[in-house]
């Protein structure tokens, strides 16, 4: 394996990883303000005690987090010096207000868990759980704006760039509104909320099956709470998705096509599942006619023309066309999650309980695997997709990266290093989690042991 | 644009001033970790518990700065110390990681509490150490080739002022930490080892060729100094050991000699200024760098309110619970 490669694989792990504890964090803060404002506006003592519990829990995930998101920022200039210049030029505004919403999220959480007892007043104690919130999802909000700058270049003369390599006309505002940015924003948020949701379905699912008393009562409650966050995300992820499809058809042409996988360019294009693309064919697919148009172009009824990878004949700057597959495993396993999530519901709107049946809590459990599937493989998708390019038809990953052979054996250890982490972390947060101590302590006796739970 | 440049380095300064001030918190919580556990450990808790969390966040902001400052400068910085860089980072995980499981460790796990809590610690100190390291290659320039884009330990270490700047600052910053932790059995040693300390520095520093020595480097001396000095007089020692007065003294001492440098780097060899952006970028990072420190800065004086009203009160209601569960 070439230096550049070992390059991509490193740091395709490390975001790889640290993306798990993003979406946990992002959702587990959602989570723990809605929870504590249950217990405010119910006056319920369960509900302060799980907000409390998730809370610690949040603030060791954050912990590694941090740790974890700073490890790649250095990662980034120390792998990819040549881009993170440009970078530093021409768009790095968004990297420098994500410290803001870093700085936001960090000190509200510190006061929010450590200065609990302090607030007389709840509401503004619940008001620190807002401003954590903010700060979670305005960072990825920041971040994913480099990534569509990366996706659609802006901000200075590209032509010129491209000729004399010298960086001029710079805007260092434009990065804010790059071509992708808003249709990816919506869908990066989205996504990223629902399979949080998911993964917290399936924590409070494996709770519930081991939980007893009150500490089966707060998993359900979770759950319930889990579901509805999920299940309102999932909608507007596939909604969003469809945007960033047709986003694609526009200002990435060449990995629109490589995803569908069309050969041609077509007016009335048909979706392809499954397949490889071998000696100019495609084998082993699934063809249903008409779908892609319909799906690319919802509003004019499927017209319209969809981009094929005959308009690109230079192979060479083809991305992989594995990513077909892992965009199907994204549509497939979101749609999936999405029935999952709206059988539950249903459930739930006709007065019945579906986390009485064990196989639906197994459900859970696999929908929170499967979610995290879906969201890494649009990731992959996403960046597969852009390559040989680290930015899009201006600078090949080859040109930005760091070509030390001194890179290998630290970025091993630093692979294995995210081997260890990610489990124990995962192992020791739910450990911490621990409701079952909620049976060893005093019921409330105005509920006789009994919870409120949403929608009850 | 050129008077944009120097105000936006001497923002970068500022910046650096503070996350070392802050970093140094943890230098000195190390080594008190470390050596009086027993003695000083609850009361060096109650200040690192819950402040680690916000001084990596300085960290990224430091970095993501000299990266709008001086684009230019990465590819050298990354290429020359990716080995030192990335062994940093895992240590920095490592320490988010020993402090957090610490802080949350159940009753009967397999590691104690002040195992983790030593981890934290030598970790720490390993990690100032390769701070200490870079910065003072950096301005020494001793094993580097820029040319290279490489940096080898042995001709940096081979170079006897920079030892001297690593073992000086190591001595202040543990003389320093019986004042800051208020560790009163070793009053009188704060001072002596301070001065030690201080003396190794500035010999050091003497031999420096890019180093300018201006009458406003006694400055850091006198304050560096003053702190034991006042945390020894009976009267002054509750200023002395004041957590804002420390941050703000080491910064204001930071800054002035980061100040001296400047822009020579690398022993001389490096004018700075050629690798900062100069374009249209740098007014934005200029405005952005201000509204930025009027933000943190309000947060910041909103937890010290909230610190100072209460939460040390908190931890010593709950010192009894020392299996791990902390303060909530």
């Amino acid at each position: 394996m070439s230096i550049v490669n070992f390059d991509r694989v490193f740091f395709a792990f490390s975001i790889g990883s640290h993306i798990i504890l993003v979406v946990i964090s992002m959702v587990l803060a959602l989570l723990v303000s809605i929870v504590e404002l249950l217990a405010i506006r119910r006056n319920d003592e369960l509900y302060e005690k799980i907000s409390r519990r998730l809370a610690k829990t949040l603030i060791i995930i954050f912990a590694i987090g941090t740790a974890s998101g700073t490890l790649i920022a250095v990662e980034l200039f120390a792998l990819f010096p040549g881009f993170m210049s440009v970078v530093g030029y021409v768009s790095i505004l968004p990297f420098y207000s994500e410290v803001f919403a870093f700085f936001l999220e960090a000190i509200a959480l510190v006061m929010y868990v450590y200065f609990w007892d302090r607030f007389k007043n709840r509401y503004s104690h619940w008001l620190l759980s807002v401003m954590v919130v903010v700060g979670t999802a305005a960072s990825a909000i920041f971040i994913t704006m480099i990534n569509a700058w990366m996706n659609t270049p802006v901000g200075f003369n590209i032509h010129a760039y491209l000729a004399t390599g010298v960086l001029t006309g710079i805007n260092p505002w434009a990065v804010f509104n790059a071509p992708s940015t808003w249709s990816e924003e919506f869908h990066v948020v989205t996504t990223t909320y629902a399979a949080g949701g998911f993964l917290m379905i399936a924590f409070f699912s494996y709770f519930y099956l081991k939980g007893k008393g009150v500490a089966r009562v707060a998993s359900k409650a979770l759950l319930k709470i889990s579901t509805a966050i999920s299940g309102f995300f999932i909608v507007l992820a596939g909604l969003s998705g469809t945007l960033t499809a047709s986003m694609l058809i526009v200002e990435q042409p060449l990995k629109y096509a490589a995803i569908e996988l069309n050969l041609h360019s077509s007016a009335n294009a048909a979706e392809t599942i499954g397949g490889i693309f071998s000696h100019g064919k495609i084998l082993d697919a699934i063809t249903i006619p008409h779908l892609q148009s319909l799906l690319a172009f919802p509003l004019t009824l499927g017209k319209g023309t969809v981009p094929g990878l005959n308009l690109f004949p230079n192979q060479s700057l083809w991305p992989p066309l594995f990513i077909h597959l892992t965009f199907d495993v994204m549509v497939l396993g979101g749609t999936l999650i999405g029935l999952f999530a709206f059988f539950v519901i249903l459930g739930y709107l006709l007065h019945k309980d579906p986390y009485t049946h064990r196989f639906v809590v197994a459900g859970g459990i696999i929908s929170g695997v499967l979610g995290l599937l879906v969201y890494e493989s649009g990731w992959v998708t996403d960046e597969v997709g852009r390559q040989p390019w680290i930015i899009y038809n201006v600078m090949k990953v080859s040109q930005a990266a760091n070509t030390s052979p001194s890179i290998v054996p630290l970025g091993i250890a630093m692979i294995i290093f995210y081997l260890v982490a990610i489990p124990f972390t995962i192992y020791y947060t739910a450990k911490t989690v621990n409701f079952r101590e909620f049976n060893d302590e005093p019921t409330d006796e105005k509920r006789g042991g009994e919870v409120n739970v949403p929608g009850r | 644009m050129y008077q944009v440049v120097e105000s936006e380095f001497f923002m970068n300064s500022v910046i650096f001033a503070v996350f070392f001030a802050i970093i140094s918190t943890e230098f000195m919580a190390g080594s008190a970790l470390l050596m009086h556990y027993r003695s000083y450990g609850k009361q060096v808790k109650r200040f690192i518990i819950p402040i680690w969390e916000i001084t990596g966040t300085f960290f990224v902001l430091y970095v993501v700065n000299v990266e709008a400052l001086a684009p230019g400068l990465l590819p050298v910085v990354a290429e020359t110390y990716i080995p030192l860089i990335l062994l940093f980072m895992i240590l920095y995980s490592t320490r988010n990681a020993s402090i957090i499981f610490a802080e949350f460790i159940w009753k009967n796990s397999f590691i104690s509490e002040k195992t983790l809590y030593r981890i934290y610690s030598t970790v720490t100190l390993i990690l100032g150490a390769i701070l200490l390291v870079i910065y003072v290659s950096i301005v020494t320039g001793k094993g580097i080739s820029i040319s290279a884009h490489s940096f080898n330990l042995i001709p940096f270490f081979s170079y006897l002022p920079d030892d001297g700047i690593i073992l000086g600052s190591a001595l202040i910053f543990l003389g320093l930490s019986y004042v800051f932790y208020d560790m009163e059995k070793n009053k009188r040693n704060s001072i002596y080892i301070t001065v030690a300390g201080l003396v190794i520095n500035a010999v050091s520093f003497a031999f420096l060729k890019n180093f300018v020595f201006y009458p406003y480097l006694a400055i850091p001396i006198v304050l560096t100094i003053l702190l034991p000095v006042l945390y020894n007089i009976r009267g002054t020692s509750l200023i002395a050991k004041n957590k804002i007065f420390y941050i703000s003294v080491m910064s204001i001492s930071v800054a002035i000699i980061e100040r001296s440098f400047f822009p020579n780097l690398f022993g001389g060899t490096v004018d700075v200024r050629a690798y900062f952006s100069g374009t249209a970028m740098q007014s934005a990072m200029f405005e952005l760098t201000i509204l930025m420190i009027i933000f943190v800065g309000s947060m910041m004086i909103f937890y010290f309110r909230m610190y100072f009203g209460g939460f040390r009160n908190t931890i010593r209601e709950n010192e009894h619970d020392t299996e791990g569960k902390g303060v909530l």
